[in-house]
């Protein structure tokens, strides 16, 4: 778990800072709804950054190992 | 009339003349292999047709520039011809050329490691973070106003026509441009846009001509005509026409393209050639915008004031050059013009948005020496780039936006005072990039010196503080380049 979190603060810090914009703006505006499709965009970016980082660091493990 | 067909010649004889005397001092080799061979990698080296690779270079610079900002522009008088003119021969053709062609030579690099190798770490790091902020702007504000403009003019599909829908499917388009190879989405689209936005400029070019009315001529072009400016010609007219003129988001763009030529020869037709045809498009957008205007009954005395008072919106307030385009072509170019005018207000913006982002990947990519052959290798870089464009489309940027033509032209200064390093330590004919360096950063230090979102000095103290750093930089230049070289040259006594 320490090291997922170590190697992958990218994409939880961006998810934190979304999240914060995203509660923040949905307050002012009172427009959540509206707004959940580009929460959901924003998500799959993420997910997309996390495998990307997943699959540098199985491909450096397996340089490590030959 | 005669100024503008005057101006249009000019600018062909400075492709042919001016343009073979800046590829013979660069000294292109027809011999020499090009990256898109020695680099090949099937995602962003890749050997391209010239005539794809000319149209995508030209695409990839104009976007709404020449036409936006041209019409802007000419609401300071004829010196918006002047400008355009000898800007584009001397300055941005010639920036584009040397900017592109350095990429070309040294694998293809983006334009903070071509700063990087001519002015040192600091310039590096300055660069980047300029031509990434401009970047992620780009993106960001060519995803929202398209999308409102599209949304606006779909409202009868009911849900599906919302702007919230149309900024998915831009964004989905960006994400795809960015990722995949080149040719697998911009090769094929850009080519199409590119030759639809040349159609539109000879209709326009054509109903300048066969349309009643005047043209302004070049008598009283150093008057500021400028209805509503805070600021005096100089420097604000160099920095409202950036892209026909110069522009510093193009040596962000060129490395791209140099990526996919195939002859150090193509250079001109492709880097000299894309920026005077954009030069070109400015000069037919300026030369409609004020002749449509002076024919329209609106408020005004001044062709300059009713050409403002037609393109200002009237519930904002604010100066809208799409309210022109939109105008011009459905009333000179009827229904292919209406279609047309979609492409210039929405497709063009799209256009720069996606190839803004691609760069902003390569640009990171060659900062942190990543490969990127693999997806997962493009995606770890796009993905963040991806965020931050997301994230900035929740916030009011307008503040940031404001600086954007004067981020723009900085860029295009330390581009050119880079190419003058490299011209002068290779002893060629470095004059030819000095000239602008030093005309970009008199208007770049004066600009920022006076102008309203800068400090709001006096105009005179921003003229004594523009030359005084200008001077500056001559003599940096000189002591460390030019005086060093000679240096090196002279045989030493023992």
């Amino acid at each position: 778990m320490k090291r997922i979190l170590k190697s992958s603060w990218l994409p939880w810090a961006l998810l934190l800072v979304g999240t914060a914009f995203y509660v923040y703006y949905g307050v002012e505006w009172g427009a959540w709804l509206e707004n959940l499709p580009n929460l959901l965009i924003y998500i799959v970016i993420i997910l997309a950054l996390y495998w990307a980082l997943r699959k540098k660091e199985q491909l450096t493990d397996g340089d490590h190992k030959e | 009339m005669y100024t503008f067909i005057i101006s249009i010649l000019l600018l062909v004889l400075g492709y042919v003349f001016y343009g073979y005397f800046v590829e013979r001092t660069f000294g292109a080799d027809a011999r020499r292999e090009t990256p898109c061979y020695t680099k090949q990698d099937g995602v962003d080296y890749i050997p391209m047709p010239t005539w794809k690779v000319y149209l995508i270079q030209f695409l990839n610079i104009a976007g709404t520039g020449p036409i936006f900002g041209a019409i802007q522009g000419i609401l300071f008088g004829p010196a918006a011809y002047l400008w355009i003119v000898f800007g584009c021969i001397f300055g941005g053709a010639v920036h584009d050329y040397m900017s592109g062609m350095l990429s070309l030579r040294k694998d293809g690099a983006s334009l903070p490691e071509l700063v990087h190798a001519e002015l040192g770490r600091t310039a590096h790091i300055i660069i980047l973070l300029f031509a990434l902020v401009l970047m992620i702007l780009v993106g960001a504000v060519f995803v929202t106003t398209p999308a409102t403009l599209l949304g606006t003019m779909t409202t009868s599909w009911g849900e599906w026509g919302t702007p919230l829908v149309w900024t998915c499917v831009i964004f989905a388009y960006y994400i795809l441009a960015t990722l995949l190879p080149i040719d697998k989405v911009i090769g094929r689209i850009y080519p199409l846009f590119g030759i639809a936005l040349l159609i539109m400029a000879g209709g326009v070019l054509y109903g300048i001509f066969a349309q009643q009315g005047a043209l302004p001529e070049i008598t009283g072009a150093f008057a500021n005509h400028h209805p509503n400016s805070a600021l005096p010609l100089f420097p604000a007219l160099f920095i409202t026409i950036a892209c026909g003129a110069i522009s510093g988001f193009h040596a962000t763009q060129s490395p791209m393209m140099a990526r996919c030529m195939k002859n150090e020869r193509l250079g001109r037709p492709v880097f000299y050639g894309a920026m005077i045809t954009e030069g070109l498009v400015a000069l037919i957008w300026a030369a409609a915008a004020i002749k449509f205007a002076d024919s329209l009954n609106v408020e005004g005395d001044t062709p300059y004031q009713r050409l403002l008072t037609a393109m200002t919106n009237p519930e904002t307030g604010k100066m809208n050059p799409a309210i022109i385009v939109n105008q011009i072509c459905n009333s000179w170019l009827g229904t292919v013009g209406a279609v047309l005018a979609v492409l210039g207000v929405v497709a063009a913006p799209i256009t720069s948005g996606d190839t803004a982002l691609r760069s902003a990947r390569l640009i990171t990519a060659d900062f942190l020496h990543l490969p990127q052959g693999r997806i997962w290798q493009r995606i770890l870089l796009s993905a963040p780039l991806f965020a931050l464009v997301f994230l900035l489309m929740f916030v009011n940027f307008d503040i940031l936006w404001r600086y954007f033509g004067w981020v723009n032209q900085s860029l295009s200064m330390i581009t050119l005072w880079t190419i003058t390093v490299w011209l002068a330590r290779q002893h060629k004919l470095y004059v030819i990039t000095l000239l602008p360096a030093i005309v970009m950063t008199m208007v770049c230090i004066t600009y920022i010196c006076i102008a309203p979102e800068g400090f709001q000095l006096p105009p005179l103290w921003g003229y004594a503080i523009g030359a005084a750093v200008t001077l500056t930089s001559i003599a940096v230049f000189v002591l460390t380049v030019v005086l060093k070289e000679k240096n090196k040259l002279t045989p030493q006594q023992p």
